[in-house]
């Protein structure tokens, strides 16, 4: 080298020999590091992303058990299914419920509630005729006034991604479950560095021999690398940068917390368009009960179809799968995770998964939509981030199911592109128990409950005797309304000549009777006369939004509103007059159960009660003579409910809202591409909200007025004073002192008697 | 939805509930008084003749002969209530009745009770609100009526409403003891 005696030329070329090479490799050493730190970073951010984001947990209302409380075996049935109890006799542990006829044995769980917790506890309940009779601690026999059960974990809310997931930790997943999954899917994983070649090599053996993939030569951490992509590419680009990703991952990670994030993240299974991904939803999805209550051919199955979830799908290859399920517990059996007979037992057994339809049933996207919507007016999605927050709503599962079969068992035999929604709530404390968004009520897609806003026809009619009725000296159920043809001319010239349902006239007609059969023409009339935006302000006052522009076809429901407005509007009525916001979430706590969020009941006198009262007067009379009247021939007769029907221009909606004392439901049928359905209110809405209130059995109305009105005996015609025997009298509530005082011919005979109770003239309209 | 966001109270908002507690209590026995005539009403004066240690806050009312029986279940909540509200804790009281109404939509003493919690826990709109609501259930129970008066006029005076605090406590005074 140092020799001068060489030329120049031929060292700087050996000096270039050296250099050239050296640079490359320089190069390739530095772009390998580079790519590695940006795969390193990828994976960081992707594994943290995944294992971090610690999700809201949703819970529904606990049941409240308590002698006098409504409920069949049915309803408590669907509760425990919510709750996941198993049934087994003598319900030896909590989470395990047993029933004899009347008699149920329920163990429940011990709780942390919101606002306390809850002990497990071992009761006893009789049911007899819909209602609790007896309630018995089940150990020592005494009478208990009140028991609670643990709340219902109903989902969770993740920031930034919409995908459920029952996230489980480590110490929480079966051992054996995790032992056959190591077995199954790597059994090297313990040791290897995030490859394996030996398995590689294995499965790639095992494959040419089939001559098709029948073996992963992935490992688990692999595994877990590749769900970081979205596509499911096979190049060799895309191999190569998996396998990169996982030697780092094995190299940032503990082998715990990879397998960990493995359990919740594997693509298990698909319905419809969401994929259920993790151990933990992928047992509720198919078998419908927690992982930790997992026969060993059903763990089994789950580490079966993690190979192939289309192609292992059990709904639908039953028979691969049960292959697969038995290869996989021979496997067990090989490794001693089992004993031969238990793995014998194991493989006599079915496959066990219960119909998707059945499965969807435990989803609510639609209340869970509600519950989002009311938590993003507290919280910013980060809020709900990380936190892991606990969230008590205000879902009845047995509410819920029964809105959910009503609409599914009526909508069956209709044609397939109707749709309905569905808003129960309790109008007391305003607490939404049930919503349903659609036909296929597990499915999350448009929210109708929430966002169809369609034209209510009839339903906003009481909005307009409402505003009437406060005007006692002007407006009673008595006064005479004008039922004769109208013709009105718009501003813009238009002429509309408005018509009733029936296409009739009637002449005079009272106004009570207009509200109960659903007058337009009277109504119009009405509404003009006291003004629309007297008619705004009732509406407005009960808790809905206002048009925009006022028409007189506003009086008949031409504005639209969504269904759990509707709600809102009723629940005002349904207290007399008290506003009553809904409520979808009860409190909000994190983790440890330090409480972050109240949300107490609030109540706000919007109207004067005897207005109200006379509204619902009306409602009564439309439930028992009028339009809704169908709806006794299902309810029984004692059950004294309020309601209206709605139904729009060439029926393309069929509304109905109603209420018992402490049930408030509203109900819409229609098309998503706004055709006509066919449907009134009458044949569409209004048998759905009667089979659910069948089921749910609220209280009848008591209809106590308050202190200022009476009732007295008025003539069906005329409108004048009349008394009980008289011909053509009915006997009608009045705000007190705005009775009419001039009396027909027999009222004037008889002065005695006029005045009569509340019970009579409820005798009187169920005649 | 109205959140409540929970926060530990401080001591003198403490005193200060328990002071307000103690004048209310004073205000409904004399609401309870068979002829209550306009002198021995006592006057607004919430805060002034009450020592801070003072006894514990009115519990949720025990059952009146006018009342008619709760079920088992609303009486164990109530009662529960009560051990909550006199242990200060009231919107632990609160919480229980809102159960308790659950099972129990029309019960016009609940109803009050709440509203009762609400004052203490320095809500006197929604006091006055749930004692409107109360006395929309509470039918002829004159007794109950007139102590929703006194309540609301309590909780307009808290409000600086002084006519309409008048008014309420006519309203009470005009209830006939009798009925």
């Amino acid at each position: 080298m140092t020799s001068n005696a060489k030329p120049p030329r031929p060292q700087r070329r050996r000096w270039l020999l050296i250099a050239v090479p050296a640079a490359c490799v320089i190069v390739a050493i530095v772009a390998l590091a580079s790519w590695l730190w940006s795969l390193d970073g990828i994976v960081r951010a992707q594994f943290e992303g995944k294992r971090w984001a610690v999700p809201a947990t949703v819970y529904a209302r606990p049941l409240e058990l308590y002698p006098g409380l409504a409920i069949d075996s049915v309803g408590l049935a669907e509760e425990l299914r919510a709750l996941e109890y198993r049934q087994v006799p003598l319900a030896p542990e909590p989470g395990t419920w047993h029933r004899q006829g009347a008699l149920h044995l329920l163990h429940t769980r011990s709780f942390p509630h919101w606002e306390g917790a809850e002990r497990s506890a071992r009761i006893r309940v009789r049911i007899d005729d819909g209602r609790i009779t007896q309630l018995t601690g089940a150990d020592d026999g005494a009478p208990l006034a009140l028991a609670r059960t643990d709340a219902a974990r109903i989902g969770h809310i993740y920031p930034g991604h919409t995908e459920d997931r029952l996230l489980l930790r480590l110490d929480e997943m079966p051992p054996l479950l995790l032992a056959a999954l190591i077995a199954v899917e790597d059994s090297e994983f313990l040791s290897h560095g995030g490859v394996s070649f030996a398995s590689t090599v294995r499965a790639a053996r095992a494959n040419l021999r089939a001559r098709r993939v029948v073996q992963g030569g992935s490992t688990i951490t692999q595994q877990l690398v590749k769900n970081f992509y979205l596509t499911d590419e096979r190049t060799l680009r895309r191999k190569v940068r998996e396998a990169a990703m996982a030697i780092l991952l094995e190299r940032r990670y503990s082998k715990n917390e990879i397998i960990e994030t493995y359990i919740n993240e594997v693509y298990l299974a698909q319905d419809l368009e969401r994929a259920i991904h993790g151990f933990g939803l992928a047992s509720q999805h198919l078998f419908g009960a927690p992982l930790d209550q997992l026969p060993v051919e059903h763990q089994a199955l789950l580490v079966a179809i993690i190979n192939g979830p289309s192609f292992y799908n059990p709904r639908r290859h039953p028979e691969r799968a049960l292959a697969r399920r038995n290869l996989v517990l021979q496997i067990m059996a090989d490794e001693l995770l089992l004993d031969a007979a238990a793995a014998a037992r194991a493989r006599a057994q079915p496959l066990g998964v219960i119909p998707a339809a059945e499965a969807r049933r435990r989803q609510h996207p639609a209340f869970m939509d509600l519950v989002q919507r009311d938590l993003a007016r507290d919280y910013s999605p980060d809020d709900l981030q990380g936190e892991g927050l606990r969230i008590f709503t205000t879902l009845a599962p047995s509410a819920q199911a029964a809105a959910e079969d009503a609409i599914t068992a009526a909508l069956a035999a209709q044609a397939p592109g109707l749709q309905a929604a569905a808003v129960l709530a309790d109008p007391s404390s305003g607490e939404v128990l049930a919503v349903v968004g659609g036909r296929e009520p597990g499915f999350a897609g448009f929210n109708r409950a929430l966002d169809a806003r369609r034209p209510v026809g009839s339903l906003i009619k009481p909005a307009v005797y409402l505003a009437a009725l406060q005007q006692p000296a002007r407006f009673t159920l008595g006064t005479l309304l004008d039922d004769a043809p109208l013709r009105l001319e718009e501003r813009s010239g238009r002429v509309w000549e408005p018509r009733n349902f029936d296409r009739l006239f009637r002449g005079d007609v009272l106004l009570v009777d207009a509200l109960a059969h659903s007058l337009n023409v009277p109504t119009i009339r009405l509404g003009m006369d006291i003004g629309l935006d007297a008619v705004a302000q009732a509406v407005a006052g009960l808790g809905a939004p206002q048009p925009a522009q006022l028409f007189p076809s506003y009086l008949i429901g031409s504005g639209e509103l969504v269904p759990i407005e509707v709600a809102q509007m009723y629940q005002t009525l349904a207290t007399g007059g008290f506003h009553t916001p809904l409520r979808a979430v009860r409190a909000v706590t994190l983790q440890d159960g330090t409480r972050v969020t109240r949300y107490p009941l609030s109540t706000t006198q919007a109207f004067d009660p005897a207005a109200v009262h006379l509204v619902t007067a009306g409602l009564v009379s439309a439930m028992s003579e009028g339009t809704g009247r169908a709806a006794y021939a299902r309810l029984p007769a004692d059950l004294l409910v309020a309601g209206k029907t709605g139904t729009t221009d060439d029926t393309r909606d069929s509304w109905f809202a109603g209420y018992g004392e402490n049930l408030l439901g509203v109900v819409w049928v229609g098309r998503d591409d706004n055709t006509s359905t066919g449907l009134t209110g009458a044949t569409g809405a209004l048998p759905i909200w009667v089979e659910t209130m069948r089921r749910l059995r609220p209280r009848p109305l008591m209809l106590d007025p308050p202190g200022d009105i009476e009732t007295v005996w008025i003539d069906a015609v005329t409108g004048q004073r009349s008394a009980e025997g008289c011909e053509g009298a009915r006997l009608l509530p009045y705000a007190r002192g705005h009775a009419p005082e001039t009396r027909s011919e027999c009222g004037s005979l008889s002065e005695n008697g006029t005045r009569r109770s509340l019970s009579e003239w409820l005798q009187g309209i169920f005649r | 939805m109205n959140p409540i966001m929970t926060r530990e109270p401080t001591l003198a908002a403490r005193r200060r509930c328990a002071g307000l507690a103690m004048a209310l209590l004073v205000l409904l026995t004399a609401g309870c008084a068979a002829a209550p005539s306009p002198a021995t009403t006592p006057s607004s004066t919430t805060q002034t003749s009450t020592p801070p240690s003072a006894q514990p806050p009115a519990a949720p009312p025990s059952p009146r002969p006018e009342t008619p029986a709760a079920s088992p279940a609303v009486t164990a909540l109530s009662e529960q209530a009560a051990v909550a509200s006199a242990a200060g804790d009231h919107d632990g009281a609160a919480t229980l009745l809102e159960r308790a109404l659950r099972v129990e939509p029309r019960n016009a003493e609940l109803w009050h009770a709440l509203a009762m919690t609400r004052l203490q826990t320095d809500d006197a709109q929604q006091a006055e609100q749930l004692a409107l609501r109360s006395n929309g259930l509470a039918g002829d129970r004159a007794e109950l009526r007139r102590r929703n008066w006194l309540l609301i006029a309590e909780a307009r005076s808290r409000r600086g409403d002084a006519a309409g605090s008048q008014l309420a406590r006519e309203q009470a005074l005009n209830i006939d003891a009798g009925r």
